[in-house]
C-alpha cells in the first residue's frame, strides 16, 4: 500500500446525492457503511470510486422506498413532537437573549401594527359594506368634465329625468341628494341632517324599510301630501325604537311631515351616516334644472343586461344630451360604472395605493432589520449550532429550529401589533378631528385579522430563512475550532451589507414621498387666504323656505340678525358672506361674457358665486383694486352689479379692465354689470390657480344661507350662547350653527389631509430610524469582528483618524449604494404622484437633495459611534484577548 | 391471513444474516454476509429498507454504536433479532419444510 498524505475520498456528488435522498433515520449509518467499504477497497482508488458510485446508483430505488416507508409509517405525532421540541428550545433560546427578543419583537410589532391599521383603512374603503345590496347589478351614474378636472361629478335633474326616460339597460334608476332642515316643535329649534330620495330608491338599492313603507310613486311630485322616513339611528335616538312612530308628524322647515317608514340600518354608510330624516326628492318635470349638478344617481341593471351594455348605452345617451343641450352640457360627459369600480376617483386610488406601498416598505425595512439581527446572532450562536449539528442534527432540522424561533418572534409581534393597530386607529380618528368618516370606518374585522395572520406567517420566511440557511451551512468542525470565524465569513458580511443597502433605499423612497406630500400640504395651507382668519368669528344661518319665501323677508331677517349679533358681541359691525375663504366649495356656476362667443364642445368659464354684504370687503380686509366696491345704492331696484376677483379678471380680460363689462350666470336671465375687481382669496377646491370668484351684493341676491362674520377677541366658546339667543330673539325657530373662528374652521377642514401627511411623515421617520439602526448594527458588528485587525493596525502605529476613516468609508459605501438605488426607485415611483402634488415638481430639487442629505447625516452618526469605539479600544487589550 | 404474517424471501435472508452475525450485524456486514451466500452484492439501501420493515413489525431491534474514523466519523447501527423475529423465522422454515415434504422436483421438469 502506498503511503498517502490523505486517505482517498469517495466521490462527493454521489455521497451528497445519497445523503439528500436518504431519510434522516438511516442517513448516517448508510453513508458510514459505504465509507467503510470504500476505504477497504481504497488500494485501487478508481475501482473503489466505481464501486461507490455503483452502490449509490443501485441504492436509489431502495432509498425512495425507505423514504416512503418512513414517511408513511411515521405517525404525525413524531413531527408534532419535533415541533414541540422546537418551541421549547426556541423559548429557551429567546429567554437567554432577552435584548434581542424584545428589540426584534418590538420592531416587527410596530411594522405589523402600522400595516394592520392601514390595511383596515384600505379594506374599509375597498371592501366597504356599501349601502346597497346585491351590488354586482348596481351601476353608479356620474358625470365628468375634463376641462374642469372633474372625474366624479353629480348629475343634473334634467339629465337624470332624461336618463330615466331613455336608458333601457336599467330596471330602475333613482337619485338622492343631501339636505338639511330646521326641526321645530321641540324645546329649541334643531338642525337635522337629511337626504331626499326619488320614489323607488329603496327598491333600486334593495334596501326595503324595516318598518312602514317607502315613498310611493307620485309622492315625489309637487303638491303631494308631505311625508318623511326616518333613519334607523334617528329612530332609536329620538323615538327609542318604538313602532308607534308611524303616523306621527315631524315639523321640518315649518312644514308638518307624516312619518311613514324607518330605513334599513345598512343605509347609514360613510357620507350618509349623519342622515336622520328623509323626504321625497321633488323634481320639476316640466322645466328641470340642467345647469346645477347635485344628484347622486344609481341604477339597478335589468335582468340579463351586462354592465358593459349599460355603460355603452349611457355613453350614447350622454352624447345625445350633449348635442341637445349644447350650452348646459358643454364639456360634460355622463358615465356609468359598476358600483365598486366607481367609488374612488383616481386621486383616492393613488392615495390608497401609496399608503399600502408605504406600509409595505415599512414592514420590509423591519424585516431587513430583524434579518440583520438574526445574522449577527447566528454568529454568536455558531458554537451552539455546531454542537447540535455534531450531535446529529441535520441541516433541515437546524433550519426548522431557527425558523421556529423566527415564527415565535413574528407571532408575538403580530399579537402586539394588533393592539398597536387598534390604538393607531383610535388615534387617527382623534387627529382627524372627527371630520373623516373613513377613519371611523376602519375596523379590525375578520379580513384584517386574516391579513395580519398572513403577514406574521410570511414575515419569518422573509427575515428568518436566509439567516437560518446561512447559520446551518458552515460545517461543525470549522465553528468548533474557532468560535469567531463561524460567521459564514465573507458571504455573511456581504449578505448583511446587501440588507442594509436595501433598507437605505427603501427608507429613501419613503422619505421622498413623505417630503413631496408634506410640501404639497404646506403649500396648500400657506396659500394666501386673502383675509385674516385669526379672530374672525363665523356663524352659519340657513333659513328655511317656509316663512322666508320673499327676498325682502330674508333681507329683514339678516339685517336684524346682524344688529342682534353685534349687540351680543359688543362689536361695532357684523357683516355677511355666503362662502368662507378656505372652507366652502360653494356655488360653482358657469357664466357667459357679453360679446364673447360660446364655443361648442368647450366648457364655459365657471366661477364660485359669493354673496356679500355691502361692507364685507372693507371689513375682511380685501382691497378693491379697480372700479368700486358695493354701495348702499346697489339694491333690489337698481341694475344688478358684481365684483370679480383678480384671478377671474386676469383670466377672462387679460390686459384689459373688466369694469363696465357684462356677464350672465347660466340659468339666470339678467345680465350683471362688473363694477370692480377685488383681491383674491383662497377657495377650498382650487389647487392649480387663484380663485375665480364673482361677488354679488346681498341687497340684490338675498340668499337663505349666509355666514355672519365679526371680529372679536373673545373665544368662540364663550360667546356662542349669547349669539344663539340673539338669533333666537330675531326668529325663535332659527338655530345658529358652526360658531367658531375662521381659523378653527380651516383647521377642521384641513384635518383629514393633515392626518394623511402625518401618517406618511411618521412612516418616513420610522423608516429612517430603522435604517439608521440597521447601519449601526452592521458597522458595530463589523468593528467587533475586526477588533484584532484594528488593534494590530494601531499597535503598528496607525493613526486614530485613519482607522476611523477606514470604518466610516466602509459604512459610506453601503450608504452610497442604498442612496443610488433609492433615488432611482423614487424617480420611478413619484411619477405616480404627479396629480397629487401641488406646486411641487415630482423631481423637486429640495426633496431629491435634502432627503439624501438627511439620510446621510443620520447614517453617518450611526456609523461614527462604532468607528469611535473602534479607535478608543486599547490595542494591547484586544490583542491579549485573542 | 394477512400477508404481514409471513416473511418475504429477501426479508428472510436478511433476518438470517442478522442471526448469523450474532451482535455484529450492521449494514455493511449484512451486505457482505448476503453477498457470500448469494454471490451478488445487494444495494445497502435495500437491506436498510428490509430492516426498517422488520423493525416496524417488531422482529428486529437496533442500537447505535460509536462513530469510527474509518466510517468518516459516522456511527454504526447494530441490528439484533427479537423473540418475534426468531418465531417468524421458525415459522417460515416450517411452512417451507411442509411444502417441500414429499416433493421431488426433477431439475428439468419446470413447466
Amino acid at each position: 500500500m502506498s503511503r498517502r498524505p490523505h486517505p482517498p475520498k469517495p466521490p462527493g456528488w454521489a455521497s451528497r446525492l445519497l445523503a439528500a435522498l436518504l431519510p434522516w433515520q438511516y442517513r448516517d449509518e448508510h453513508l458510514g457503511d459505504l465509507h467503510e467499504a470504500f476505504l477497504r477497497r481504497a488500494a485501487s482508488a478508481r475501482a473503489a470510486r466505481r464501486w461507490y458510485v455503483r452502490q449509490v446508483l443501485r441504492s436509489l430505488p431502495a432509498t425512495l422506498r425507505l423514504r416512503y416507508q418512513t414517511r408513511n409509517d411515521n405517525p404525525s405525532g413524531i413531527r408534532m413532537e419535533t415541533f414541540r421540541q422546537d418551541l421549547r428550545f426556541g423559548i429557551r433560546a429567546l429567554l437567554k437573549s432577552p435584548g434581542f427578543a424584545i428589540v426584534s419583537t418590538l420592531t416587527l410589532a410596530l411594522a405589523i401594527g402600522v400595516n394592520t391599521s392601514i390595511f383596515s383603512l384600505v379594506s374599509a374603503i375597498v371592501f366597504a359594506d356599501l349601502p346597497m345590496r346585491d351590488t354586482q347589478t348596481v351601476a353608479l351614474i356620474r358625470t365628468a368634465n375634463a376641462d374642469l378636472d372633474i372625474e366624479q361629478g353629480s348629475v343634473s335633474p334634467g339629465d337624470y329625468l332624461d336618463l330615466v326616460e331613455r336608458v333601457r339597460s336599467f330596471e330602475s334608476l333613482s337619485a338622492l341628494t343631501e339636505t338639511q332642515w330646521v326641526l321645530t316643535g321641540g324645546d329649541a329649534p334643531m338642525r337635522v341632517e337629511g337626504l331626499q330620495f326619488t320614489a323607488g330608491l329603496t327598491e333600486t338599492w334593495h334596501l326595503p324599510p324595516i318598518l312602514g313603507r317607502s315613498f310611493a310613486a307620485g309622492e315625489d311630485r309637487e303638491g303631494a301630501p308631505p311625508v318623511a322616513m326616518i333613519t334607523n339611528g334617528y329612530w332609536h335616538d329620538r323615538y327609542g325604537g318604538r313602532s308607534d312612530v308611524l303616523g306621527k308628524t315631524i315639523r321640518l322647515d315649518g312644514v308638518e311631515h307624516t312619518i311613514i317608514g324607518v330605513t334599513d340600518p345598512g343605509l347609514e354608510f360613510a357620507d350618509f351616516r349623519r342622515a336622520q330624516v328623509i323626504t321625497p326628492l321633488i323634481l320639476n318635470h316640466a322645466d328641470p334644472n340642467r345647469s346645477t349638478r347635485y344628484l347622486f344617481v344609481a341604477g339597478r341593471l335589468a335582468p340579463r343586461v351586462s354592465q358593459q351594455a349599460a355603460t355603452a348605452e349611457v355613453d350614447r345617451v350622454s352624447a345625445d344630451l350633449a348635442r341637445e343641450h349644447p350650452v348646459e352640457n358643454a364639456g360634460w360627459r355622463i358615465w356609468a360604472k359598476p358600483m365598486r369600480d366607481s367609488l374612488l376617483d383616481k386621486q383616492g386610488n393613488t392615495i390608497l395605493l401609496f399608503l399600502q406601498l408605504t406600509v409595505g416598505m415599512v414592514i420590509l425595512i423591519a424585516c431587513a432589520n430583524v434579518a440583520n439581527m438574526l445574522l449577527a446572532r447566528a454568529t454568536a450562536r455558531a458554537r451552539e449550532i455546531a454542537v447540535r449539528s455534531a450531535l446529529g442534527a441535520g441541516r433541515g432540522r437546524l433550519v426548522r429550529q431557527l425558523l421556529t424561533e423566527s415564527l415565535m418572534i413574528s407571532v408575538a409581534a403580530a399579537a402586539l401589533g394588533l393592539g398597536f393597530a387598534w390604538a393607531l386607529n383610535k388615534a387617527l380618528v382623534l387627529i382627524s378631528a372627527g371630520q373623516e368618516a373613513v377613519f371611523q370606518m376602519a375596523k379590525l374585522d375578520g379580513r384584517v385579522l386574516e391579513f395580519t395572520l398572513l403577514v406574521s406567517l410570511v414575515a419569518p420566511l422573509a427575515f428568518g430563512l436566509f439567516p437560518a440557511l446561512r447559520a446551518s451551512a458552515s460545517g461543525p468542525e470549522a465553528a468548533l475550532r474557532d468560535g469567531r470565524s463561524g460567521d459564514g465569513g465573507r458571504a455573511g458580511k456581504r449578505a448583511r451589507a446587501a440588507l442594509v443597502t436595501v433598507q437605505v433605499s427603501l427608507a429613501l423612497t419613503l422619505m421622498v414621498v413623505a417630503s413631496l406630500l408634506t410640501r404639497t400640504v404646506i403649500n396648500l395651507q400657506t396659500r394666501p387666504l386673502g383675509v385674516d382668519p385669526e379672530d374672525l368669528l363665523t356663524v352659519r344661518i340657513d333659513l328655511p323656505d317656509a316663512g322666508y319665501e320673499s327676498a325682502e323677508s330674508r333681507r329683514i331677517f339678516f339685517s336684524q340678525a346682524q344688529a342682534a349679533t353685534a349687540g351680543a358681541l359688543s362689536s361695532d359691525r357684523v357683516e355677511l358672506v355666503s362662502a368662507l375663504p378656505g372652507i366652502d366649495g360653494g356655488r360653482r356656476r358657469s357664466f357667459v361674457v357679453e360679446g364673447r362667443e360660446v364655443v361648442e364642445g368647450r366648457a364655459q368659464p365657471t366661477a364660485l358665486l359669493v354673496t356679500v354684504s355691502t361692507g364685507y370687503f372693507d371689513y375682511a380686509g380685501m382691497p378693491v383694486q379697480e372700479g368700486r366696491g358695493f354701495a348702499e345704492s346697489d339694491d333690489a331696484t337698481s341694475l344688478p352689479v358684481a365684483l370679480v376677483s383678480r384671478a377671474l379678471a386676469d383670466r377672462y380680460w387679460p390686459g384689459a379692465s373688466p369694469v363696465g363689462q357684462r356677464l350672465q350666470v347660466s340659468g339666470e336671465k339678467e345680465w350683471i354689470q362688473v363694477v370692480g375687481v377685488v383681491s383674491d382669496v383662497r377657495n377650498v377646491a382650487d389647487t392649480k390657480q387663484g380663485a375665480p370668484n364673482i361677488y354679488l351684493p346681498f341687497t340684490q341676491d338675498a340668499r337663505q344661507g349666509m355666514y355672519l362674520v365679526a371680529r372679536t377677541a373673545t373665544p368662540a366658546g364663550l360667546v356662542a350662547g349669547a349669539v344663539r339667543s340673539a338669533i333666537r330673539g330675531v326668529d325663535a325657530d332659527q338655530p345658529a350653527d358652526a360658531i367658531r373662528t375662521l381659523k378653527r374652521a380651516i383647521y377642521e377642514n384641513d384635518a383629514d389631509m393633515t392626518a394623511l401627511v402625518t401618517l406618511f411623515v411618521t412612516f418616513a421617520v420610522f423608516a429612517l430610524l430603522m435604517s439608521a439602526i440597521g447601519i449601526y448594527g452592521v458597522m458595530s458588528y463589523s468593528v467587533s469582528q475586526r477588533q484584532n485587525e484594528i488593534g494590530l493596525r494601531m499597535a503598528l502605529g496607525a493613526e486614530r483618524g485613519n482607522v476611523r476613516r477606514m470604518i466610516v468609508s466602509q459604512g459610506a459605501r453601503l450608504l452610497g449604494w442604498g442612496i443610488a438605488i433609492g433615488l432611482l426607485a423614487s424617480f420611478a415611483l413619484t411619477r405616480l404622484l404627479a396629480n397629487l402634488v401641488f406646486e411641487v415638481s415630482t423631481a423637486d430639487t429640495l426633496t431629491f437633495v435634502g432627503v439624501p442629505a438627511v439620510l446621510i447625516l443620520v447614517a453617518l452618526v450611526a456609523n461614527l459611534v462604532p468607528a469611535r469605539r473602534a479607535t478608543t479600544l486599547d490595542p494591547a487589550a484586544t490583542l491579549r484577548a485573542d | 391471513m394477512p400477508r404481514g404474517d409471513y416473511l418475504g424471501e429477501f426479508e428472510q435472508m436478511v433476518l438470517l444474516a442478522v442471526a448469523r452475525l450474532e451482535g455484529e450485524a450492521y449494514g455493511m456486514a449484512i451486505v457482505q454476509e448476503l453477498a457470500l451466500a448469494t454471490g451478488s452484492e445487494p444495494a445497502v439501501a435495500s437491506v436498510y429498507a428490509a430492516l426498517d420493515r422488520l423493525a416496524r413489525r417488531h422482529l428486529v431491534k437496533s442500537e447505535i454504536g460509536a462513530p469510527t474514523p474509518e466510517r468518516g466519523g459516522r456511527a454504526k447501527r447494530f441490528f439484533s433479532l427479537l423473540p418475534a423475529g426468531v418465531d417468524a423465522l421458525q415459522r417460515s422454515r416450517q411452512v417451507l419444510a411442509t411444502l417441500w415434504d414429499g416433493l421431488n422436483l426433477d431439475p428439468g421438469a419446470r413447466a
